[in-house]
């Protein structure tokens, strides 16, 4: 592939969300339809990129500054923007058939998409914060117009947190190329061998977690999401969720990992803590919540706290978790989001307590709670789905490093199974309400977007190199300590031997 | 020539788990109502096909062993590997490694066989129902996973396998799921397998490091390397004994008996099969853990305390269930707490021979005395009796499974009891375990006899004078199993199974295990044979029938303190998060508003001045940029 290929999935999203507002008197299905097609050839132009891997392009924009349009995909990039770009089509048929202001809502979607990709395509740091602070905007206007009767206070509160965070980040960002004691550059790859004091170390890398923490987000940094992701409307949830938080795991372990590892290694102790800390934290509030929406958003946090005890233990099979975990938790999250949406759809309401045997096959919502089950059971990390495939390998990885925060975690994970399970007991198990059961059912339309993230979540479950099979060498290059295992493994099986580099 | 081609099948006997599985997947076209033109019906008959194909092809792969063995000089030389790459990644590789031997040919025939005879037992005993689609597909996910579990070496394999059988126990449990009782047993049999399953989790996890291989065979060669415990790693009792969690909560050992007990709200079929192969599942993963816990006395004692404990108390709670199925529930615990005092004994040859004679007997009795239940529309213990005069060829099929759950020449559980009392009086503390197992056994009889005595002996209820006639679904799977049930011991013996005979090779041991056996079940037939008998335990011994029949107040116990930790937790948690969420955002908000309000004293507040402030701005950068800025935008670096 040219390089430029890196450029056309920019070009694509930002003249898409030029010409979309001209288009005047196209119905909401065929707007839906165009908008999504763009996404789908940024989704087909990747996979060309994976077969065929173009070289990094870099074109000068504000040199002075050191910001230079540098493009490049590797294996840490690619499975996310791949990711990104599902999701962005994915939440475009998601959105209701009759959208409001479609002229407004599918270009911020798409201004959103260039953020998100602009991100993963970047090699340059202070291009990676740009994309990050230009993501902002769509995402807090998509929230306020978009969404429950909380949404206008639901975006502010965005706002608030992603500008600490953003500035955080921008902070980091130029202490990095500035301080650096090798001159002047934000390209990664003087960053990744910057000349930097143990002190001024240890500060960009206390403002890196508080940026990229505010945005996963991890306990006690949350206060934004539970709120968020239960005001905002389905397809804006689902890029949040599985796209603009996965963004701040790939800046923890681009940024963190990869550019201070000597810091992240001698804090790593208390980043596990934190993960496991934040995994407790979520999962005990998801069992307490009498909202669906609000239990998802609490299911997430608890999820992330496994992701962030994945980057603290840095071996190379944590890591390989903790890409499988961002991938994985990237559709189900977005999956239960868009089940839930079906049920409120439907019923009318998102609380537990008011819907009880949507399972019955005639008058309840069958296939919904089929998805929904599914999605609960990767959710839980039950075997044969993605969720597990990921969990399992942050558990075996981070164990030897840090036994108590993966055993924490791994009670963690039991407090999601009593979670699914109250809420499937309530909402798929028990009698149909007779007065309000003439539900409408679901259509193939509305049902499309679930079943692919399903059908995609099993078949990661099943055959794991969809999630763990892009990024093996990167992660390997990253990693900060050796997996126990790996000496007496490779004696017995032949496997090809990594560079399981401890720096 | 024949031989060779006979061989295909055993060298096939992979495909076996593959033929339910893919019922189980095509049933899904009917669950959430995909096709409903047909009927439920189809989905049924499409299961029942397929577990008949399984169980064709994995008894011609037993018969074509069993030929290349007795042409084979050396016994298991047929056993052929399987190896299949599930995962790798960053030097950690994973795949479902197995082994086709003797032993996993017979478990796939017991598996197979029964569920061909519970699923057309389930045709009659769901004519009426609407969820076929659910359940047939969960039998035949069930025998899949069974099937896999036997085939499988891979330690990580079998946890997976019974994880998922864990939400398949929640899925089939759930097939009435209007009704409240199976709603709550559904929750619970799932939270309390997969507290063990997720204990199993992290000791296959902790493990890993120590041994590096997930490999049972390779475990076991480890163990033995290691015999000495002062080259065992520390904490590695720990292990072994988080390894045996996910046998106890598949086993329903205490004290994650609970959900056993609670599953039998599902249909009757499903009972059968857990309560017979389903369970034995988690006996044949601690079977293969075996080397690792005879190398740590730890694990071996836990194993003893636990296994002796609910073989006890199972026994004595089930003489007090007033429901036919919860009484088969807490002697299925009481059995495996016999398989479990084996394992810790070191007897891993006793273990397997009882793991081998249990399941079809269990089967039978609950399949006997279910149909009986469905018929007669109670299954309260209380209000059945006299049905021998009605009922009779159900009565023998329930006695031909009770005698061969006992320790009663010549029927099938002798052999195995007896080669179980005779490991405990070898072993330490030959006095208190010796007594165990025979008071145990005893205490079983007791307790099958006194089922047998409320359902057919006595005189008639009001429910069962007019006892209908079973249909012949109901009745011909029944009269097939009590057939294979009486021939079990010479086909056990006749396959090599069981090395004695039952009758001739009596030995010392017979007398006591025989009289233990007598005294049991003489006693619970004076009592419950009587016509006019009593259900529950006499009043004389105070509050005890209550007591056990409420399972010793395990729920209630457990509502007070697991349950009511989680949900204080979660609870207190709640409260937290609110106060922190909402107090650090309205404390960030009212800071943003303070300076906002401070900010906006500093302008003039016409537009005109913000718009001249920008564009000052940007005319000032833009300046800057073209006079510092050798190179153009947008053109590419070298």
């Amino acid at each position: 592939m040219p390089s430029s290929s890196l450029l056309l999935i920019l070009v694509l999203p930002l003249l898409g969300g030029v010409l979309l507002p001209l288009l005047s008197g196209v119905q909401v299905p065929r707007t839906k339809l165009i908008t999504a097609s763009i996404p789908a050839v940024q989704l087909l132009i990747t996979l060309l990129i994976w077969l065929h891997p173009p070289a990094d392009l870099t074109l000068a924009w504000v040199p002075q500054l050191g910001l230079n349009l540098d493009l490049g995909v590797d294996g840490l990039s690619l499975p996310l923007m791949l990711l990104a770009a599902l999701l962005t089509v994915v939440a475009i048929l998601a959105s209701a058939e009759d959208q409001a202001r479609p002229r407004l809502f599918f270009p911020l979607i798409l201004a959103t998409n260039l953020g998100l990709m602009g991100a993963f395509l970047a090699r340059n740091a202070l291009l990676f914060v740009l994309c990050n602070e230009l993501m902002m905007i769509p995402i807090t206007l998509l929230l306020a117009i978009w969404g429950g009767k909380q949404r206008v206070g639901a975006a502010i509160r965005f706002l608030m947190f992603a500008s600490v965070s953003g500035l955080c980040l921008v902070a980091a960002v130029l202490a990095l190329g500035w301080l650096n004691g090798n001159g002047f550059s934000f390209a990664y790859a003087d960053l990744a061998q910057a000349d930097l004091s143990p002190r001024s170390r240890g500060w960009i890398l206390a403002l890196l977690l508080l940026g990229f923490g505010l945005k996963l987000p991890v306990v006690p940094l949350h206060g934004w999401q539970p709120l968020a992701y239960s005001q905002a409307s389905t397809p804006v949830v689902i890029l949040l969720s599985g796209g603009v938080c996965k963004l701040a795991a790939y800046g923890l372990l681009r940024f963190g990992v990869g550019f201070l590892p000597e810091s992240w290694a001698s804090w790593s102790v208390w980043i596990a803590s934190a993960g496991a800390a934040s995994a407790i934290y979520g999962a005990l509030n998801a069992i307490a919540q009498a909202d669906m929406r609000r239990m998802v958003a609490y299911s997430s946090l608890g999820h992330m706290g496994l992701l962030v005890l994945a980057l603290a233990a840095a071996t190379p099979l944590s890591l390989q978790g903790a890409v499988a975990q961002v991938l994985a938790h990237g559709m189900i999250v977005p999956l239960l989001f868009i089940v839930v949406g079906l049920i409120e759809a439907k019923t009318g309401t998102t609380t537990i307590a008011d819907i009880s045997g949507l399972m019955n096959p005639l008058r309840g919502l069958p296939l919904t709670m089929t998805l929904l089950l599914m999605a609960l059971m990767a959710s839980a990390g039950v075997p044969g789905q993605a969720g597990f495939v990921a969990e399992f390998l942050v558990f075996q990885g981070s164990w030897s490093a840090f036994p108590w925060p993966t055993l924490l975690c791994l009670v963690a994970s039991g407090f999601t199974a009593v979670y699914a399970v109250r809420l499937f007991n309530r909402v798929g198990f028990g009698r149909l309400d007779n007065d309000r059961v003439d539900y409408p059912t679901t259509s193939w339309g509305e049902r499309l977007p679930a079943v692919v993230l399903s059908l995609l979540i099993v078949v990661g479950g099943l055959w794991p190199p969809l999630l763990v099979g892009w990024s093996e060498p990167a992660t390997a290059v990253l990693s900060l300590r050796t997996d126990p295992f790996t000496s007496t493994l490779i004696a017995t099986a032949p496997l090809p031997t990594l560079a399981t580099t401890s720096r | 020539m024949a031989l060779a081609l006979f061989s295909i099948f055993t060298q096939t006997a992979w495909l076996v788990p593959i033929y339910p599985l893919l019922a189980a997947f095509a049933s899904l076209a009917w669950s959430p109502g995909l096709i409903s033109r047909t009927g439920p019906r189809p989905s049924g008959y499409i299961n029942l096909a397929m577990a008949l194909l399984a169980l064709i092809h994995s008894s011609l792969a037993l018969l074509a062993d069993n030929l290349s063995t007795a042409s084979a000089a050396a016994e298991g030389a047929t056993a052929i590997p399987l190896s299949w790459t599930w995962l790798s990644t960053a030097g950690l590789s994973i795949g479902f490694d197995g082994v086709i031997s003797k032993q996993a040919l017979l478990a796939m025939v017991i598996i197979t066989g029964l569920h061909v005879l519970v699923q057309i037992y389930s045709i009659g005993y769901l004519e009426m129902d609407w969820g076929w689609p659910r359940f047939f597909g969960s039998l035949s996910f069930f025998e899949a996973g069974l099937c896999a579990l036997v085939l499988t070496d891979s330690l990580f394999i079998s946890y997976v396998i019974l994880e998922l059988l864990t939400l398949g126990t929640y899925l089939i449990i759930g097939t009435w799921y209007n009704q409240s009782l199976v709603v709550k047993g559904a929750r619970d049999a799932f939270l309390t397998k997969r507290i063990g399953d997720l204990i199993l989790l992290v000791g296959l996890i902790a493990i890993l490091p120590i041994s590096g291989t997930w490999s049972f065979q390779s475990l076991g060669d480890w163990a033995s390397s290691h015999a000495g415990p002062e080259t065992l790693p520390a904490g590695f009792g720990l292990i072994v004994i988080a390894l045996i969690a996910g046998p106890m909560g598949k086993c329903a050992q205490i004290p994650l008996h609970l959900w056993l007990d609670e599953a039998m709200e599902g249909p009757v079929p499903s009972s059968v099969l857990r309560n017979s192969v389903v369970v034995a599942g988690g006996g044949w993963v601690l079977l293969k853990l075996q080397p690792l816990i005879a190398i740590s006395p730890l694990a071996q004692g836990f194993l003893i305390v636990v296994g002796g404990a609910s073989a006890l108390a199972g026994a004595v709670i089930a003489l007090a269930q007033v429901d036919i199925k919860r009484a088969f529930s807490f002697l299925v615990s009481s059995w495996f707490g016999l398989v479990f005092v084996a394992v810790g004994a070191g007897g891993g040859t006793a273990a397997e021979h009882l793991l081998l004679v249990y399941p079809l007997p269990m089967a039978l009795v609950l399949m006997a005395s279910c149909s009986v239940l469905v018929t007669n529309i109670t299954q309260d213990l209380t209000q059945m009796g006299g049905l021998w005069s009605r009922r009779p060829l159900m009565g023998l099929a329930f006695l031909s499974g009770a005698a061969s759950l006992m320790a009663l020449p010549p029927f099938g559980a002798f052999a195995a009891i007896r080669e179980l009392l005779a490991l405990v009086l070898t072993g330490t503390n030959p006095a208190l375990l010796g007594g165990l197992v025979l008071l145990t056994n005893a205490l079983i009889s007791a307790g099958l006899v006194r089922v047998f005595g409320l359902i057919w002996g006595g005189r008639p209820s009001l429910f069962t004078t007019r006892s209908p006639e079973v249909i012949w679904l109901m009745v011909m799977p029944t009269m097939v199993l009590m057939g294979l049930v009486l021939h079990l011991p010479q086909l056990y013996v006749g396959y090599g199974v069981l090395a004695l005979t039952p009758l001739p090779g009596w030995g010392p041991l017979a007398l006591p295990l025989l009289a233990s056996t007598l005294a049991g079940a003489g006693l619970s037939a004076l009592f419950y044979l009587r016509p006019h008998r009593q259900a529950e335990l006499p009043s004389g011994l105070g509050g005890l029938q209550q007591w056990l029949a409420a399972d010793m107040h395990t729920e209630g116990f457990y509502r007070r303190t697991v349950v009511a930790l989680v949900a204080g937790l979660a609870r207190l948690s709640s409260r937290m998060d609110q106060g922190l969420t909402d107090g650090f955002s309205s404390l960030t908000g009212e800071v943003a508003l303070e300076g906002g309000r401070r900010l906006s004293l500093t302008t003039s507040g016409r537009s005109q001045a913000y718009a001249f402030t920008i564009l000052l701005a940007v005319l000032l950068m833009g300046a800057w940029l073209l006079a510092s800025q050798s190179l153009l935008p947008f053109v590419p670096l070298p």
